[in-house]
């Protein structure tokens, strides 16, 4: 049972703290993005649809980004390119700088780098980042500011440069854009998601074109997400039914001490619902101990052993990030829902056969047990 | 009414003092105002360095006179024996009877059955069974 526990406690730990990483990182996403779609795969987008897309009613700005993935180190980073003239957000919200400064608009050729990927690189503010583009050129940059944000995985895999220097990188001609942001009017928060999917709609009319939401986004988390956790709750299940079979097992089939233990207590003048609140409080014990400890285990393989195996799988095929300690929440609906999964099949398990048993004629039980 | 049972049935995840006070449990009572008595049925009986010992670490005849003590701990009206010296020593044996005696002219009612004459001797009344009927 403490294994299930703490089988169950880690996972959705886990999953709990993927969700919030993943609610901060939309925190500062814009409210719509545009992405290229042909044969079904992402593509550079056609940057002559910003006016067009502009002129649509509800949209306040239209923003290029040009992003990718660069090879550091045997380690896939994410390299943004940020548009300082025309930020749309507040960068400095979104990254906050821990030391050095931030990018400025008129200054190419430097980066800002998340916390951990400086630990990764073992890099500090006036260090040189050397990266190899596609086409095998190499580029230096100067790092002019380490971030710490709210979101592990940002710290964990994000390398913001300037808008042009991320296209030069990437080789995006300059009518193409890896995606566009779009930020919708202020606007009632009642009234904000119509106004979104009408923007959306229209948007999507042009041609190969995908657009993405918050919600779809938050969706895409949450299927992700929840679909690796829904697995490992399968193999919890499965732990936790058999544990619940074998306690039963062991109480009614070959319990001949549980029931001789019961026909005695009757014998020595307790009652049926006296020997069933015995065992009550005996499972509850049990069961709270149990989770107890799984709970902690789980806190523990998380924080301290940082989750092996079980991170590689709930990230998926970011086992290319770079070691960041994984994003875990101890959620009080977490812990509760672990105390009641431990609780319920002890108590199956115990006054169930004890109930059985009460029933039974005490000298009938005592002797049988005996025999 | 306290029992003492032939096969003596104390609880064996539980020590000496506890299986004399388990009849308690169910009376809804504050256990603790009963563990002096525990200690002192149990010294009467000749255990009192054994009370905190567990069931496996007492002989036959030590675990019979804890059954004793704990059919005494809810001063019952009536206390019933079934065979209560089979399967203990002659020592045992003999406080246990003592013990008996005592309880008797303290004006306790004692119901024993009963193979051995020299117990039945003691007895104010003797009843004998044959073949499931009382026959003296």
């Amino acid at each position: 049972m403490v294994l299930a526990s703490a089988l169950f406690s880690s996972v959705l730990f886990m999953k709990d703290g993927l969700a919030r990483d993943g609610q901060i990182s939309l925190k500062y996403a814009p409210d719509l993005t545009i992405q290229g779609i042909a044969n079904g795969r992402q593509t550079p987008y056609e940057t002559r649809y910003i006016p067009y897309i502009q002129a649509i009613l509800g949209v306040k700005t239209v923003v290029e980004r040009i992003w990718g993935y660069g090879n550091i180190g045997n380690t896939l980073l994410v390299i943004v390119g940020v548009d300082l003239e025309d930020p749309s957000i507040d960068l400095t919200a979104a990254y906050p700088i821990e030391s050095g400064s931030f990018l400025e608009s008129n200054k190419n050729g430097t980066v800002v780098v998340g916390k951990a990927v400086a630990e990764l690189i073992g890099a500090k503010v006036g260090n040189f980042l050397t990266i190899i583009t596609e086409s095998n050129q190499v580029r230096q940059y100067a790092i002019v500011g380490i971030f710490d944000s709210e979101s592990g995985i940002f710290n964990a895999d994000t390398i913001l440069m300037s808008k042009n220097d991320a296209r030069s990188f990437f080789e995006v001609p300059e009518d193409k854009a890896t995606d566009l942001l779009v930020y919708v009017d202020e606007v009632d928060p009642q009234f904000y998601k119509t106004q979104v999917n009408f923007v959306a709609r229209e948007i999507s009319e042009l041609p190969n074109t995908r657009v993405l939401t918050k919600d779809v986004l938050a969706a895409a988390q949450e299927t992700a997400y929840g679909a690796r956790s829904g697995f490992f709750s399968i193999v919890w299940l499965l732990v936790l039914v058999s544990v619940a079979i074998v306690a039963f097992n062991q109480t009614v089939v070959v319990g001949h001490e549980s029931r001789f233990e019961v026909g005695l207590l009757k014998a020595l003048g307790f009652s049926t619902s006296d020997i069933i609140q015995v065992r009550l409080i005996e499972g509850t014990v049990l069961g709270i101990l149990a989770a107890s400890i799984g709970i902690v285990i789980g806190i523990f393989f998380n924080a301290v052993l940082n989750a092996p195996v079980l991170k590689d799988f709930m990230l998926g095929w970011a086992t290319l990030y770079p070691a960041f300690p994984v994003p875990f929440m101890v959620s009080t609906q977490t812990v509760l829902l672990t105390y009641v999964i431990s609780i319920v099949p002890i108590l199956f398990a115990t006054v169930i056969p004890s109930w059985v048993n009460a029933t039974v004629d005490p000298d009938i039980a005592m002797r049988g047990a005996r025999a | 009414m306290g029992f003492v049972f032939q096969h003596i049935n104390l609880l064996p995840n539980l020590n000496a003092v506890d299986n004399v006070m388990m009849p308690l449990v169910c009376h809804g009572v504050d256990l603790a105002d009963f563990r002096e008595r525990a200690f002192k049925l149990l010294a009467d009986l000749g255990l009192s360095d054994r009370a905190l010992f567990s069931v496996e670490q007492l002989s036959g005849g030590q675990q019979q006179r804890v059954a004793v003590a704990r059919a005494l701990i809810t001063e019952p009206a009536i206390i019933v024996a079934d065979e209560p010296l089979t399967f203990v020593d002659e020592a045992s044996g003999k406080t246990i009877t003592d013990f008996f005696i005592k309880l008797r002219d303290e004006k306790k009612t004692i119901l024993i059955s009963t193979h051995a004459t020299n117990l039945a001797r003691l007895a104010d009344k003797t009843y004998s069974i044959q073949e499931g009927k009382i026959v003296n």
